[in-house]
């Protein structure tokens, strides 16, 4: 891109080297991963000493502890989200590139995604042993439910941590509007774990599964749209 | 105008306050209310008592009673299986209501004197840049 | 050289509209506590429903009015329609209160407690909750552009939520008790008038209040317009004289 007659860099190749920018950074800092990542455990640890982890309530409450672990790292991962950007306006920068907008949303969305579901690659394990649950729960289906909402999770996320990015209080008004429109998506994750990890809740997270997808879809579309107003400004 | 809304709202909450008041079960009536905020709401309300009588049940029968009255209400009059009293909770919705609406006036109030200073301000700023543009104006031509 | 005085102009149709306004709330106070016959099993309780449901509708016609004013907005860039989306907001979450706080007094009565998880309850009090958020977000932004941009984006995404919302609070109380059932069916005609005559009232009430607050909102903006333009002719004009008179 240093020369001026170059070809404009196609959505694909924009979106790599964007990646590979974010996973760089984060894997050369270890910013998040290893702050958010301790926080699970420390969130773990506070759940189970609140008496959340008892034999007896394990299988009604784990579903609960595990939703809310992920939006309180969703909210963690996301206020981090463009803080590099916003820093010596890098992101003046980068949107004088020609059609970035996509490749910077996706980018930004991927990133989020991994993040979290690197994060919960350590929370669900640790869930599970904490909490004396009475089966274990099917992998599959918990790793689509953990997929599907993570997505929406981060479909909303990132419109709203673009958003916020130059605003004051950003680190608590984040927190404040992600939670109540992601309501719909933490009930289906409660829900439709909790089908999974208690023997006699009836069979039936395929309905919260595909509120999920829903959920997804509207805010993936709405995201990407309302992501290049927020990021225009 | 703005300003008599709320005086305007506090008459309106007073009239629930004394009907509530009033009709809260076995407790005695609150006369003095009444007076107090009927006066800023009667030429409004036409309360037609023959129709309202007619299809009024028992209760809507006591209702009026109690309300007609003043003194104390027995207890004998107050409906059986009415544990929870409405009166004080009637009462309580619409002066909850009022208070917000209330709330929500003395706010664009305070807003609207704002605005008012800051156009205030604004027209000194004017005149400010004005005299001394023409200053230099006279000065330098 | 003076200039014409800044006060606010007075608006004849606004003092008329709140003058009727205030006609029709007293009016409707009257029916309701005169005329509407005290319902059998509720008691005079049941009276709450001539202000708890047109303030629930107010209340969502408040944030989808938001909402429409927000995609204006964006697509726009009309700062008229800002101002109204700010405006609906706040008489939105104004109303939105008004059906919680007035809500649970209904439901000690009606259900024996202060709180249940019904449904629509649990929807008013999500959308409450973004809505009070879109006003900080305000408050912290003040009138700048991103502000703008920012709770437009919010609004939009805050009502695109609502049926998502619904269906999850939904399914998530299994079996949906639609307990409030005293709209339509078992309510005598003089509870009807009643009913209507608060409709009407508290459309007016809703006008009046957005009326009040887009004209402030309009008049706080042009302020701001008028104080950038003072002060750039300012700037430019001393930049002028500093360049004729070295």
């Amino acid at each position: 891109m240093t020369n001026v007659t170059a070809p404009r860099p196609g959505f694909w190749r924009l979106l790599l080297l964007l990646l590979r920018k974010d996973i760089t950074v984060e894997l050369r800092t270890r910013e998040v991963l290893h702050t958010a990542g301790l926080f699970a455990l420390v969130l773990m640890t506070l759940f189970s000493f609140a008496g959340f982890a008892d034999r007896e309530l394990a299988a009604t409450t784990a579903p609960g502890v595990l939703w809310v672990a992920i939006a309180f790292l969703g909210a963690l991962v996301f206020t981090r989200t463009f803080q590099r950007e916003r820093e010596n306006r890098a992101m003046d920068g980068l949107l004088l590139v020609p059609g970035i907008l996509d490749a910077l949303y996706t980018s930004k969305l991927l990133t989020n995604l991994l993040l979290l579901l690197t994060l919960q690659a350590l929370l669900v394990p640790t869930l599970l042993l904490v909490f004396p649950l009475p089966v274990q729960p099917p992998i599959l289906p918990l790793v689509a439910l953990l997929l599907a909402g993570t997505l929406g999770l981060c479909a909303l996320g990132t419109v709203l941590s673009a958003a916020l990015a130059a605003v004051r209080m950003r680190e608590v008004l984040l927190p404040l509007l992600l939670y109540p429109l992601a309501i719909p998506l933490l009930i289906a994750g409660v829900k439709g774990s909790a089908t999974l990890f208690d023997p006699l809740a009836h069979a039936g997270h395929g309905d919260w599964l595909s509120l999920m997808i829903a959920f997804d879809a509207l805010f993936l579309v709405l995201g990407r749209w309302l992501f290049g107003e927020a990021v225009d400004a | 105008m703005i300003r008599t809304l709320p005086a305007f709202l506090l008459a309106l909450a007073l009239l629930p306050y004394s009907i509530a008041h009033a009709q809260g079960a076995s407790a005695p009536a609150a006369g003095g209310d009444s007076p107090a905020a009927a006066p800023d709401d009667t030429p409004a309300v036409d309360p037609d008592p023959p129709a309202a009588q007619q299809d009024s049940t028992d209760d809507g029968a006591y209702t009026r009673a109690a309300l007609e009255r003043d003194g104390f209400v027995a207890a004998s009059e107050v409906r059986e299986g009415d544990l929870v009293p409405g009166g004080p909770l009637l009462f309580a919705a619409y002066l909850v209501f009022f208070t917000l609406l209330l709330l929500y006036v003395l706010m664009l109030v305070r807003r609207q004197r704002a605005v008012a200073t800051d156009l205030q301000g604004l027209q000194r700023r004017i005149e400010e840049v004005e005299d001394r543009l023409l200053v230099r104006e006279e000065s330098g031509g | 050289m003076t200039t014409p005085a800044l006060t606010p102009r007075r608006a004849d149709w606004l003092v008329a509209l709140a003058a009727i306004t205030m006609l029709a709330g007293a009016l409707l106070m009257g029916l309701i506590f005169f005329y509407a016959p005290t319902e059998a099993t509720m008691g005079v309780v049941q009276k709450i429903f001539y202000i708890h449901v047109p303030s629930a509708i107010a209340g969502y016609l408040g944030f989808i009015l938001c909402c429409a004013a927000s995609v204006w907005y964006l697509l726009r860039g009309d700062v008229r329609a800002d101002v109204v989306a700010r405006a609906a907001a706040e008489v939105g979450v104004l109303f939105c209160l008004g059906v919680l706080l007035t809500g649970p007094i209904w439901a000690r009565k009606a259900w024996g407690t202060w709180w249940t998880g019904e449904p629509r309850l649990l929807l008013t009090l999500v959308l409450l909750l973004i809505f009070v958020a879109y006003i900080l977000v305000r408050q912290f932004g003040g009138r700048s552009d991103l502000t703008r941009k920012i709770c437009a984006v919010l609004a939009i995404l805050g009502v695109a939520d609502i049926p998502l919302i619904r269906y999850s609070v939904e399914r998530w109380r299994g079996s949906h008790p639609q307990v409030i059932t005293g709209e339509g069916a078992g309510i005598t005609p003089e509870m009807q008038l009643v009913l209507t005559t608060s409709f009407i009232t508290f459309a007016l009430l809703f006008v009046t209040l957005l009326a009040l607050r887009v004209r402030i909102g309009l008049a706080e903006e042009q302020a701001d317009a008028a104080w950038r333009a003072v002060e750039t002719a300012d700037l430019r004009a001393e930049d002028l004289l500093d360049r004729s008179h070295p």
